[in-house]
């Protein structure tokens, strides 16, 4: 990030000393663009708008830096004397680097020492043409190089190169006898089929071959197949398996940034794309090329002035298509939104159909949904009727070398200048050559689109992990000791959500989380499990640094019991071996008798090999819980985590699952968030956080006697409780 | 029971300083840092504004100013300016070139700042027709933009938007 405001210089000479750090800002305290530079120098932090100092003060007396995201802009400001005071006004795309400027300076109160920024941009910008790169994106999708991507397509296709150029012969093969073909046929009329001839063995023997060539072709096309669709569908396996390996190894961060529906797209459909292209582009592109090319060296040697002729409407017909393309892709793009928007509408409304009941709004539905659907058939119409006036006018251009072909062919054979078999084996490489001509003409539309998926892939592919393994990461046997030593994390850098977090875990001790809701408990320990790196400070494990323990062996050893607990598709037997796979018969039951659901289990026909649907749908919420906790205690875990286990159950099954859990956490070092206070006072401590720092630290009774934000929250609930039992 | 207050702005007192701090004196009392929220902001920009101050760790809401238009001249430019930088959405007054690539919506645009070329993902949550004739964007950095009408775009301009919406 740079830290030297392009507007430095005008207002140097007002500042005392060199600017450490400096930014730009574009707007003022009343939301109008303004000259704005934020200063700080080794003593003092100024600022100036519009070349005027409206703010000065010595760093010294710097309690707090704060950055405030508004609506559609952010406030830099500072705490001084207790006071907040608001300084500047910045645009959102300016406010990173204000965040990042706040942190710099916070750093130097704390140490004296002013940092060098780390010089990595939070926006990424393209080298080339300078758009902003989408977040978690490393390519410029404008200037992105396709030829790039689709080579590396080919590179994936050459693993198969036996079938591959199987593929290619048996095409350019097929496409030769195509050639041939017309030229039997011209021997065929015009040595045979005349007035007078008798030599009819040898038209017989000709006739034979002429059939031999359809099955020559059926077989030569067999085989193309074949090898093409060995070739397609196994580059498309291995660009699924690698995008989804890619993905499965990829941090939390990076796998939240794309909403999965994304993710499905680029490993179904995008690869799908791919396969496509190899199946019926790639490959083909080159036989048809080269095949026009014969058949135009063919149609010039037998006839070059009346094969210009024939092609002269060509140029025209692709330079029209070219333009028009453009212009239709437009209309059909709209009608394309108004159909998903439509679609969308009518999922909406069904989707929710007990509540459209219930409100009897159906009229009012309907007409939602027929204004949507009127808007999307009013927008086909339109393109429909584009499409229907203008492509038969550019057939109709291409096929005027037809005419130009049978006026002039016609004229140049009752003169006596062409046999009528040449001009008929003319007419068979005219059909040829007007096929592969529109075909190459929306070539590159499709090498574009293969190019745009396979850009989609490799991007991911590339992608450079953000929480990954250092090299000879260390396999740890944990023995539970837990260490947050000045630990700080944003999802964003100007939200942090955890700052200063310092606290020490003994192996075996149960700790509770507890704090308003959004205060960060869930990130703690998301932390602990490193879903997610530290922004600053380390945590440790046994005095090892998280980010030095193999992620194998770290989560290897960590068992998780959430809220909503995800059932895979399977029986209950999958879904508790999921924690161990090799786990015996005996244990799996011990388990389901540990997490009390061995009882349920029991009751269902086919016991532990039930097949419980899709996400578990079969079972009630609190035995779902169960089957976590079993999987859990079959992994045997040295940490355990709970977060908020035993919310939204009924009080019957909640005491089942404490019971449970009680088992499960003992002589383990266990992390447990819960909303019900209540259901934390046997923690060992009680990790209390406000604003993203630690409040306070104790046992329930420490906790409740200090009487400050735990006593608080523990008398707030109290008092809910009391006022929904009246 | 509801405590749905609406302020009287005859008895509020707002003063908006350089560096964007509102402030307001009611009755005996002065506030520092007070906050304006717009309840509805596309539909009703100008009215319908919560008021909130700081209370201890939290923000306690002090009412609600139905609209702008009921405060005296100098009180409602003060709300006015606040409200311009915190909600600073720049309009868009010129379309140029829309690019399409790889699901992300590139877009030369004209605003009061200048020209700009932003970058726009899934693009059917982050454009979105508001009202009749109004659009909202959101880039990929976050930045706001609307177009307040789109009927007065040119005609080319036009086209090129209702693409999306």
């Amino acid at each position: 990030m740079n830290f030297q405001a392009s507007g430095l210089p005008e207002v140097l000479p007002l500042l005392k000393g060199k600017a450490v750090y400096s930014l730009d800002f574009s707007l003022d305290g009343r939301g109008n663009p303004a000259r704005g530079v934020c200063a700080a120098t080794e003593t003092e932090l100024a600022i100036f708008r519009d070349g005027k100092e409206t703010f000065r003060c010595p760093l010294a007396e710097v309690e707090e830096y704060t950055t405030v995201q508004l609506v559609g802009s952010g406030a830099f400001g500072i705490v001084r004397g207790g006071k907040p005071e608001q300084l500047c006004i910045c645009t959102q795309s300016e406010l990173n680097a204000f965040a990042e400027l706040g942190k710099l300076l916070e750093y130097h109160k704390e140490t004296g020492v002013f940092p060098e920024p780390d010089g990595e941009d939070e926006v990424k910008t393209c080298p080339k043409c300078g758009s902003i790169l989408p977040e978690g994106s490393s390519i410029c999708f404008r200037c992105a190089p396709k030829g790039k991507y689709l080579a590396r397509v080919i590179g994936l296709a050459m693993k198969y190169k036996g079938a591959l150029i199987g593929a290619i012969l048996a095409t350019a093969v097929s496409q030769l006898l195509w050639i041939i073909y017309p030229f039997m046929q011209r021997i065929v009329i015009d040595d045979y089929i005349t007035p007078k001839n008798t030599d009819y063995r040898s038209l017989l023997v000709l006739l034979g071959c002429y059939l031999l060539f359809p099955v020559g072709m059926m077989l030569l096309e067999f085989l193309n197949e074949r090898c093409t669709t060995r070739v397609s569908i196994s580059v498309g396996r291995d660009l699924r398996r690698e995008l989804f390996e890619k993905i499965q190894e990829q941090s939390m961060k990076s796998i939240t940034k794309r909403p999965s529906g994304e993710q499905i797209k680029r490993i179904s459909s995008d690869t799908e794309k791919i396969q496509e292209f190899v199946a019926n582009y790639g490959k083909e592109a080159v036989v048809r090329l080269l095949s026009t090319l014969v058949i135009l060296i063919v149609m010039l040697v037998l006839n070059w002035q009346l094969t210009l002729l024939v092609l002269i409407p060509v140029p025209f017909a692709i330079l029209a298509t070219q333009v028009i393309f453009k212009y239709i892709r437009r209309k059909y793009d709209m009608v394309w939104n108004k159909f998903s928007q439509s679609e969308s509408t009518l999922h909406d409304i069904l989707s929710g159909i007990m509540v459209v009941k219930t409100y009897g709004s159906e009229k009012r539905e309907i007409a939602r949904y027929t204004g949507y659907s009127r808007r999307f058939a009013d927008s086909m119409f339109k393109a429909d009727r584009f499409w229907y006036l203008f492509f038969p006018i550019i057939g109709f251009v291409i096929t005027m070398g037809e005419y130009f072909y049978l006026y002039f062919g016609g004229q140049q054979v009752l003169i006596g200048n062409m046999t009528l078999g040449a001009l008929i084996q003319f007419a068979a490489y005219i059909g040829m050559i007007y096929g592969p001509l529109r075909w190459i003409i929306q070539l590159p539309r499709f090498i574009a689109e293969a190019a745009v998926s396979a850009a989609k892939i490799y991007e991911i592919i590339d992608e450079k992990e953000d929480v990954s393994d250092r090299p000879n990461p260390v396999e740890l046997d944990i023995k539970g000791q837990v260490t947050f030593d000045n630990v700080g994390f944003g999802y964003k850098v100007y939200k942090p959500v955890l700052k200063n977090i310092s606290f020490e875990v003994k192996p075996g001790e149960m700790i509770g989380i507890v704090g308003p809701s959004g205060v960060g408990k869930s990130t703690l320990i998301n932390l602990i499990m490193r879903l997610y790196d530290v922004s600053s400070g380390a945590i440790r494990i046994d005095g090892v640094d998280l980010r030095d323990i193999s992620q194998h062996s770290l989560r290897s050893q960590i068992g998780v019991v959430l809220q909503d607990t995800y059932l895979f598709e399977g029986t209950v037997l999958d879904n508790i071996l999921y924690a161990k796979p090799d786990a015996t018969m005996e244990e799996v039951v011990e388990a389901a008798k540990t997490a009390n659901a061995h009882g349920f289990i029991c009751k269902m026909p086919n016991a532990y090999q039930e097949y419980i649907g899709n996400k578990g749908y079969k079972l009630s919420g609190g035995e779902k819980q169960r089957i976590a906790i079993a999987r859990a205690i079959l992994r045997d875990p040295r940490i355990l985590i709970l977060d908020e286990a035993t919310a939204s159950l009924d009080t019957e099954t909640e005491k089942l699952i404490q019971e449970a859990l009680g088992r499960l956490t003992q002589n383990r070092t266990t992390f447990a968030i819960a909303h019900r206070l209540s259901t934390l006072q046997h923690a060992d401590r009680l990790v209390v956080l406000d604003k993203g720092r630690i409040a306070e630290i104790g046992t329930h009774m420490e906790l409740l006697r200090n009487k400050s934000v735990y006593y608080n929250l523990v008398m707030a609930q109290r008092q809910t409780s009391r006022l929904s039992n009246n | 029971m509801s405590d749905f207050t609406y302020l009287p702005p005859g008895e509020l007192r707002f003063s908006l300083d350089d560096n964007g701090i509102l402030s307001l004196d009611c009755g005996e009392t002065h506030y520092d840092g007070v906050q304006l929220v717009r309840l509805f902001p596309f539909q009703n920009p100008e009215g319908m504004l919560s008021v909130s101050v700081q209370d201890g760790d939290a923000r306690k809401e002090l009412g609600i100013i139905r609209s702008l238009a009921d405060c005296a001249p100098d009180q409602r430019e003060a709300l006015q300016n606040y409200l311009r930088y915190k909600y600073f959405i720049p309009n868009i007054e010129k379309i140029g070139k829309i690019e399409e690539k790889l699901g992300y919506v590139y877009m030369d645009i004209t605003t009061v700042l200048g020209r700009k070329t932003i970058c726009i993902a899934d693009v059917t949550s982050n454009l979105r027709l508001v009202g009749d004739s109004a659009v909202s964007i959101i880039d990929v950095q976050g930045n706001r933009y609307a177009i307040e009408d789109i009927g007065k775009l040119s005609r080319e301009n036009r086209q090129k938007i209702e693409l999306y919406i």
